[in-house]
């Protein structure tokens, strides 16, 4: 007996799978409109409430919310003590970027180009261990490490090295009793904090570059120094700025971090917070809110225009 | 003629693996050379160490006489087209082509008017604003010997630089890449596991086998005289002979190559077996035949009669075309 | 339907409109069976912290109400669950109190129910955060005093006025107290500059740290912008602070009475005091929600927490004062009259509570600058503006 060329269903499974083969699109329509849903209705429903609230105002007198449209909220972001947030931020969440990428760079280059078996291994250890442990945990801990009487000064004490943590502190803007007071101090904790999400990428950007892309650019006469400008780094450029994104995007919008280290100066995630807590400013709150979205918006079109996705 | 590299007694171990064992080897100035030889038999690994990508463990190496064992790739005057191509994806094929003009500080203007020079070389005038994304296999392949050209190497590596590409391309630019030689007066080092292109664009080759170069010749040598069994088994579709079948066939008792096309079908004589496969070639036809442990194949010439599968047929040839190969 | 009588009809309305406020309920019937109260962190023990501290069990067991709670971290957060509603009763402090009076939000509160009222201290009977034209919104619960706190090393007498936080000085160790005093991380602190300008400054005319004027409002932060530079960090969470004292050398700062026990407990050289010039206080109270779905165990709540052994446990556990001064005499529970003294039990007067500064006051309509002014300003401040 030969058998039939068209084999029986065995059941639902297989009669799903037919109908899926038949029509391709069914099962990309079932598999993307529940996260579609969420990202369209959640994500992009709060965003435009939050937009829809920045442009509402504050009553002057009875602190309730006017639900008119104005732009008087956002006129009020360019009252110097809002700029002054709006800058420190800036400042705060470019300097953490480029400490991380500089710091972050070697590190991904030996994971993706050197290490290999159990040293890969831990490396993907090494650097995902942190994001284990509680944020608040980390915060605080460096907050003793960084106290006047912690583990830093006593180590820098014992060392002779007290005059180079005074030497920061003597730094017009970062001064503070100790680093742990000091906005040196909130920089050091956003590096540490954010690191992973800078390698990560950086490394994932760095593998994908053949060895041979390398050994071309040697091989045309080029130097170290001018792989690494003209090859290395625009080819790792996607990931640095994946990874930028990351640590830039989290410390703009970060309200934890300044509250526990620092110098109780307001970045803008601390300040919408309190603006929508405790003063129930929600325009104003929705106003600075709106303000890193801006601001990753021109970043982004920046990196797009330095040719940042050309090897995408 | 001078030698453009020189090799002596050269080896490059990784460990216990000898990838390159004791090679001595003299490719001519103006050659076109090809190495060739199985994966993993020290063929690519030979011409990395030619281009700097590795150091020898012993021996040395001399590129127009001088001594490059401790000479960077990036200061030794050869170029090389990789077997993926590495073009830059983010630069376009301009830049991609004058990124060895840039490395040495030549200006803008200059370098990309030489770039067009070569691009016009390699006749892909007009497409120095793509991206090498945006080009086919043939055209990258282009583009990478464009950029490998603009330095003027004084010899240019080729690392299995037509695998990648299907049959007729691949035809087409066996002949374009010799005509470039030709034109360019270069001496070419190409790395290749295909015997046909090998034979069919090298002035002269070598042959390598784990690590060590078996034979070193002309292509008529290498597929009339092949020096040993793995050669004459690797190069081509020689019969290669054991000794006792030799003797059988009024030779000594030594390993002997035997072209097909040299065979010939006869009624009667010393050996003769059943005919196994049968494969039309269009010039004529290639005929297999079993004789106890050995499978002889003959090329009968288009016209004459071709024997039928499972019939019996006894081998002829001209004495002087058994190439005896030593008794190993 | 209950015993219970809603007043709420159409035709009553109008009425209301004259009398504006009146307690909802007449009666209490028979317990709902639960109660769901918005609280502060540690305000409603059921001993899960600390065995001893307890106050719940009992209550559910006699009443048959139990007791749902929420905690709230700031006043906004309870003002907003508050407006969320399913909720029944709330521990408000006094800048949220008000907010929840204005916004109808709390209902008023029918004394003649509630025994234990007569017990209640006469200082809080009739608190203005909770009492609106003669009308009660809430029962007092717990009240203290946002003392100074210092390390007795450093000063080996009682620092006698503020200053030591708002001007740049020498202290009795012979440094400075640039970079080693704190002030509290909100915009209320606005409060604590008036306070101390109106004993040194009487030229402005400041008669409470809540209702200033522009330009008493603008000295005030003159003098809030000169302790910026003396101040490393400013304080928020209680628990940070003690840390600061411990590790980062600080040596004076506002702080609650909680952090000077914890800190004492742990064997700290810290103490604490009200100087001269007084001190700004909080001061909470239990309100009900004007849709309570649990007004008879709710009542029952009330009654329940001003007995005086809740009182004197509470007292203790949060570093706070009763608001039943029997709690710190009749040995019910934890407090004696010392620990209510070292809380600052007799120091009412001298106590000026925290309420929500609005822009209607004392001053006149629109006089004075309202808490959303604060808010920013302080901001500012802090970022050296």
């Amino acid at each position: 007996m030969t058998a039939p060329a068209i084999l029986p269903a065995k059941g639902a499974a297989d009669r799903l799978t037919g109908v899926f083969w038949r029509r391709p699109g069914l099962l990309l329509l079932l598999l993307v409109t529940p996260p579609l849903l969420w990202l369209g209705v959640v994500y992009l429903g709060s965003l435009a409430a939050l937009l829809l609230q920045s442009f509402y105002s504050i009553d002057e007198f009875s602190g309730v919310v006017k639900e008119e449209f104005t732009l008087k909220t956002y006129a009020e972001l360019f009252r110097a003590q809002n700029l002054d947030i709006i800058l420190r931020t800036v400042v705060m969440a470019t300097a953490v970027t480029l400490a991380c990428a500089v710091l972050a760079f070697p590190i991904a280059y030996y994971a993706a180009r050197y290490a290999k078996g159990p040293w890969k291994a831990a490396f993907y250890l090494g650097v995902m261990l942190p994001l284990w442990s509680s944020y608040l945990v980390k915060v605080y801990a460096w907050k003793l490490i960084l106290a006047k009487e912690g583990i830093l000064g006593w180590a820098a004490e014992g060392t002779g090295t007290g005059f180079i943590i005074d030497g920061i502190l003597s730094v017009p803007f970062l001064e503070g009793s100790s680093l742990s007071t000091s906005p040196f101090g909130t920089f050091l904790v956003f590096v540490y904090i954010w690191l992973p999400y800078m390698i990560l990428p950086m490394q994932a950007a760095l593998e994908r570059v053949p060895n041979s892309m390398l050994e071309a650019s040697a091989d045309l006469g080029a130097t170290r120094s001018q792989t690494f400008r003209t090859v290395i780094l625009p080819l790792a450029l996607p990931g640095v700025i994946a990874g930028s994104i990351f640590t830039f995007s989290l410390t703009l919008g970060d309200y934890i971090i300044p509250q526990i280290v620092g110098d109780s100066s307001r970045f803008i995630g601390l300040t919408v917070y309190q603006l929508q807590g405790t003063a129930g400013n929600t325009p104003l709150a929705a106003a600075f809110a709106v303000v890193p979205i801006l601001i990753m918006l021109v970043y982004l079109s920046l990196a797009k225009r330095a040719g940042a996705f050309d090897a995408l | 003629m001078t030698a453009a590299v020189e090799f002596q007694d050269v080896s490059r171990h990784f460990g216990p693996v000898r990838a390159v064992d004791g090679v001595d080897l003299t490719i001519a100035e103006g050659s076109f050379f090809a190495m060739l030889g199985p994966s993993g038999s020290g063929k690519t690994t030979c011409l990395r160490l030619i281009s700097g990508f590795e150091k020898p463990t012993g021996g040395a190496i001399r590129i127009f006489g001088e001594d490059v064992s401790n000479t960077p790739p990036h200061l030794r005057n050869v170029n090389t087209v990789f077997q993926d191509y590495a073009l830059f994806p983010h630069l376009n094929v301009r830049d991609n082509v004058a990124y060895g003009l840039m490395v040495k500080g030549v200006g803008r203007a200059a370098r990309h008017a030489k770039a067009e020079e070569m691009l016009a070389l390699v006749k892909l005038d007009g497409y120095g604003d793509r991206k090498p994304a945006q080009l086919s296999g043939g055209q990258r392949q282009r583009v990478a010997l464009a950029r490998a050209l603009v330095n003027e190497p004084r010899v240019l590596l080729l690392d299995e630089p037509l695998g990648a590409l299907d049959l007729k391309l691949r035809e087409a630019m066996q002949d374009e890449l010799k005509a470039l030689q030709h034109k360019l007066g270069l001496t070419f080092v190409f790395v290749t596991h295909d015997q046909h292109e090998a034979l069919s664009m090298a002035d002269s080759l070598a042959v390598f086998n784990e690590g060590k170069i078996a034979q070193i010749g002309s292509p008529q040598d290498i597929y009339d005289r092949p020096a040993t069994r793995f050669v004459a088994d690797f190069v081509g579709s020689s019969n290669v002979l054991p000794p006792d079948l030799t003797r059988a066939l009024g030779g000594p008792a030594q390993w002997a190559s035997l072209r097909p096309e040299a065979t010939r079908l006869a009624a009667t004589g010393p050996v003769s077996g059943t005919v196994t496969a049968l494969r039309y070639l269009g010039s004529g036809t290639r005929v297999v035949i079993h004789t106890g442990a050995t499978e002889i194949a003959a090329l009968v010439p288009a016209g004459q009669p071709v024997p039928a599968e499972g019939a019996t047929t006894a081998i002829a040839f001209e004495p002087q075309a058994l190439h005896l190969m030593g008794t190993n | 339907m209950q015993t219970m009588k809603l007043m709420a009809t159409t035709a009553l309305c109008a009425w209301t409109a004259i009398t504006p406020a009146l307690a909802q309920v007449t009666e209490i019937g028979a317990p709902e069976g639960q109660v769901n109260i918005v609280a502060w962190p540690g305000y409603i023990e059921r001993g899960e912290t600390v065995k001893e501290f307890d106050w719940v069990t009992k209550f559910e067991a006699a009443s048959g109400c139990k007791v749902n709670v929420k905690t709230a971290n700031t006043s906004d957060e309870m003002v907003a669950l508050m407006n969320e509603g399913g909720f029944d009763l709330v521990t408000a402090s006094g800048d949220a109190s008000l907010r929840l009076v204005a916004g109808d939000r709390v209902q008023p509160i029918n004394t003649d129910l509630i025994p234990s009222w007569s017990t209640v201290d006469e200082r809080l009977k009739s608190a203005p955060w909770h009492t609106v034209d003669g009308v009660h919104y809430g029962v007092p619960y717990m009240w203290g005093p946002n003392v100074l706190m210092y390390n007795s090393e450093v000063f080996k007498e009682p620092p006698t006025s503020w200053n030591v936080v708002f001007e740049e000085q020498t202290l009795p160790d012979g440094q400075s107290n640039k970079g080693r005093v704190q002030a509290y991380d909100g915009p209320i602190h606005i409060a604590d500059a008036a306070q101390y300008l109106m004993f040194h400054k009487p030229e402005l005319g400041i008669t409470s740290p809540y209702e200033l004027n522009e330009e008493q409002y603008k000295a005030a932060l003159d003098l809030l912008r000169g302790q910026r530079e003396l101040v490393s960090r400013y304080w928020h969470d209680a628990f940070i602070q003690i840390d600061d004292f411990k590790n980062e050398g600080v040596v004076a700062s506002g702080s609650w009475p909680f952090q000077r026990n914890l800190l004492q407990a742990d064997g700290q050289p810290i103490a604490s005091v009200i100087p001269q010039e007084g001190a700004t206080g909080w001061a909470d109270t239990t309100m009900m929600h004007v849709d309570a779905a649990n007004p008879n165990c709710s009542y029952l709540w009330m009654e329940h927490t001003l007995s005086s052994n809740l009182q004197s446990d509470l007292a203790v556990w949060f570093g706070a004062n009763p608001s039943v001064p029997a709690a710190c005499t009749d040995g019910r529970g934890m407090s004696t009259a010392e620990t209510c003294t070292g809380n600052g039990m007799d120091d009412f007067d001298k106590i000026r509570f925290w309420t929500t500064p609005v822009s209607n006051c004392s001053q006149g309509e629109g006089a004075c600058v309202p808490y959303y002014r604060w808010v920013s300003d302080y901001i500012g401040v802090i970022g050296g503006r």
